[in-house]
């Protein structure tokens, strides 16, 4: 358990060696050993219901399941003969048995920790809130068959040892009853399928079988322990993770206060598009849970959504143009017109409504593509009322930077090559104002016109070294954007530092990104050492 | 592993605000501040004699003062009252931790004083009436009594394959515990107290490496 927690830690340390980030070496080694998908193409597209770990991730899980397993059965001590157990098979049963038990509350503490947004971990190491969250699953994984090994184990040897049935009504043993029963029930309720499509019952059911969970080990112990050896300290180790994380994410919103959020669809895309401004919040990057408490009964929900940038909404609608398709290193926009801004938005957006942005407040802005859920009942509503927009009440959790601390490591790179589809640019937009230093190349594609109409006022803002490659309806050619950006940097002479990629969109492009990437460097002997950030966020 | 400690130390302390009659065993986890059977020879000693009847034990309880799977009937104010009881503690307790766990005086003092009651977690509101030291004199006294009288003591009995007791002799009663009522000084059979050392010192090792392990 500890080295479960001190790894993410101890490999986190790497980035800090001198010069690890420029290094052709381990710029190869993460292309091979760390990056890929463990096999096949595919790491964010589920793959037979399931997601499969990049090779840096499955490196981490087996570690993990070689130490659950070979801790699982050695080592122990027997010594026969002796009082109690009378036979070495009965004495393990029991022993390896207990083994178990207190291995899964091992897990349990762990996956607690990793399922955290506001794990300490986040800050300590560059692995994404992403990654621990794939973890997580598989430390659940364990922590559910040393359940079952330790429930299987003690009744087989009860048993055998002639007192299961004075055993099993005893209250300890119902209550581990319960405890095992919503261990195991977890695990259809947070099946891929299941998650994507029901995500909000997901939720809520993940949180109640926990307890359920908890509150069964709990008494699982009290009753045959009480407080006498220890064991309850696990149980409440977990709970207190559980309990100050809420109690943190509950000081943050009441930090943040409560805002208004004006919701927005965003016009010539179809309806699949929304966009949220939060007036009066200033927040620059990362991922923002806002919980909508006026939307629906379920008013605790919390949705992340990326924050793409802030600043004064009226000033980016004015620059509204009607350029679509390629917007190439545009010189960064006027800036601080706010008078006439709302007028111009009217116009510009067939909605005759002039009396919404009052003055320079500055806000913060999100988009999000409407899929089910939050995302529906937010352009529901918006669609449904006057000029498409609505004003609703906000209240946020953040910003969390989830990525880990890539921030790092991006500032060892002289250029940064995003890569951006669709709704993905809302992440990548802090990134490209990162710096005015680097040689920065945007290739975003949407399939929408709609969207990049949207947001070409906040592309026009970026600092001036920044390219900007838009495309409507069409995909760029991977291949040849990331074979310019990783080798044929040497034809010119010159020997640049390292590269950072960014890679932002659909589960499919960064797949194709990543695939790209590793099998370029792989091919490319003098390719040019790179640092990859996979900015899209899965649960 | 050893940063667990570090980790859990802020826990144990609040644990230790609020359950101030743990002390003798420690707290915290088994193997990280708490101990299960310390010194396990004295542990053992008690194992074989706990299920028999004092002269205090009341001859129609159903209460249980003992655990699930090892019912006890004689509660712990009998226990620490009871001189022969102490008596026969003492011998043993000074005849096999001398020769296996060597634990100090100061330890067996404490488990003189908080363990004789209660068998599991040590309780000091169960003061023994004799000290260690005075049960131990004692319990020789007796020993030379029953010498002088030339009192033969009972061959142990059969010895479980695998199983290699130490070897002890007195001329007292030698006991191999079960429910037997227990009227004088005895002293614990090898054979039995070696079969108690071994599960308690098993146990213990295991839900150490339970700890560690995880």
């Amino acid at each position: 358990m500890v080295l479960a927690i001190f790894l993410p830690i101890l490999i986190s340390l790497v980035r800090f060696i001198p010069g690890a980030t420029a290094s052709h070496g381990w710029s190869h080694f993460r292309s091979i050993f760390i990056y890929p998908a463990t096999f096949g193409r595919h790491h964010r597209t589920p793959v037979a219901g399931g997601l499969v770990p990049t090779r840096g991730q499955s490196l981490y899980i087996l570690l993990i399941s070689f130490l659950n397993l070979i801790l699982l059965v050695a080592p122990y001590t027997i010594t026969q003969p002796q009082a109690s157990f009378t036979t070495k098979s009965k004495q393990l049963l029991s022993v390896i048995g207990n083994r178990a038990g207190t291995m899964a509350m091992g897990n349990v503490v762990v996956l607690f920790l990793f399922s955290s947004r506001n794990s300490v971990l986040l800050y300590l190491t560059n692995w994404s809130y992403s990654t621990y969250l794939l973890l997580h699953r598989w430390l659940g994984y364990w922590a559910v068959l040393h359940t079952v090994v330790h429930s299987a184990m003690l009744w087989s040897y009860y048993v055998k040892a002639g007192t299961y049935s004075a055993e099993v009504l005893r209250l300890y043993w119902i209550w581990g009853i319960v405890g095992t029963v919503a261990m195991c029930a977890l695990i259809p309720f947070s099946l891929l399928k299941f998650r994507q499509q029901f995500y909000e019952f997901f939720i809520v059911s993940h949180i109640a079988l926990s307890l359920l969970f908890l509150v069964g080990y709990y008494y699982h112990i009290w009753y045959v322990y009480t407080y006498n050896w220890g064991y309850e300290i696990w149980m409440f180790v977990a709970a207190g993770i559980w309990a100050l994380e809420r109690l943190i994410r509950i000081g943050r919103m009441i930090f943040q206060g409560s805002s208004t959020a004006v919701v927005t669809v965003i016009p010539d895309a179809d309806s699949e598009y929304i966009k949220l401004d939060i007036e009066g919040k200033d927040l620059k990057a990362g991922v923002a849970y806002l919980c909508f408490p006026t939307l629906s009964w379920r008013f605790w929900e919390t949705h992340p959504f990326s924050i793409s940038g802030s600043g004064s909404g009226p000033q980016q609608e004015l620059l509204r143009t009607s350029q679509s398709n390629s917007v190439s290193d545009l010189s960064p926009g006027p800036e601080r017109i706010h008078e006439k801004g709302a007028s111009v938005y009217a116009t510009a957006s067939t909605v005759a409504n002039g009396t919404r942005f009052q003055g320079p407040n500055s806000s913060t802005w999100f988009f999000a593509r409407t899929r089910s859920g939050i995302t529906k009942a937010l352009k529901d509503k918006a669609s449904g009322s006057d000029g498409k927009r609505v004003q609703l009440r906000v209240l946020i959790d953040g910003p969390y930077n989830h990525s880990g601390r890539v921030h790092s490591q991006i500032a060892q790179c002289s250029s940064i090559l995003c890569i951006a589809g669709g709704v993905g640019i809302t992440a990548c937009l802090p990134f490209l104002r990162e710096s005015e230093t680097k040689d920065i190349k945007l290739f975003w594609s949407s399939r929408k016109s709609g969207l990049i109409t949207d947001l070409t006022p906040a592309l026009n803002a970026l600092p001036s070294n920044v390219e900007v490659n838009t495309l409507v309806g069409q995909r760029f050619d991977l291949d040849s954007i990331i074979h310019e950006g990783l080798v044929d940097h040497d034809q010119d002479g010159t020997s640049k530092g390292p590269l950072a990629i960014v890679v932002s969109g659909p589960p499919e492009l960064a797949d194709e990104v990543r695939l790209n990437v590793t099998q370029t460097v792989r091919n490319f002997k003098r390719s040019r050492p790179y640092v990859l950030v996979d900015e899209a966020f899965s649960w | 592993m050893v940063q667990l400690r570090v980790w859990i130390f802020p826990i144990l302390t609040i644990f230790q605000l609020c359950t101030p009659g743990a002390r003798a065993d420690g707290t915290g986890l088994i193997g990280y501040g708490k101990t299960l059977y310390s010194p396990t020879c004295a542990f053992a000693c008690r194992s074989v004699i706990r299920k028999q009847t004092l002269a205090c034990t009341p001859s129609s309880s159903i209460e249980n003062h003992g655990t699930a799977h090892n019912p006890v009937s004689t509660p712990p104010k009998c226990f620490v009252q009871d001189t022969t009881f102490l008596k026969t503690m003492a011998l043993c307790i000074d005849t096999y931790c001398s020769l296996s766990d060597q634990p100090s005086t100061t330890l067996i003092e404490d488990y003189w004083a908080s363990h004789l009651g209660t068998g599991t977690l040590g309780q000091y509101q169960y003061a023994p009436v004799l000290s260690y030291k005075d049960a131990l004199a004692a319990a020789r006294q007796d020993e030379n009594n029953a010498r002088t009288s030339n009192a033969t003591n009972s061959t142990p009995a059969s010895i479980p394959e695998g199983l290699v007791p130490y070897n002890v002799s007195s001329p007292l009663v030698v006991t191999t515990g079960d429910s037997d009522s227990l009227n004088t000084t005895c002293l614990v059979n090898p054979v039995q107290w070696q079969l108690q050392y071994n599960y308690l010192s098993d146990f213990e090792i295991n839900e150490k490496g339970h700890s560690t392990m995880t």
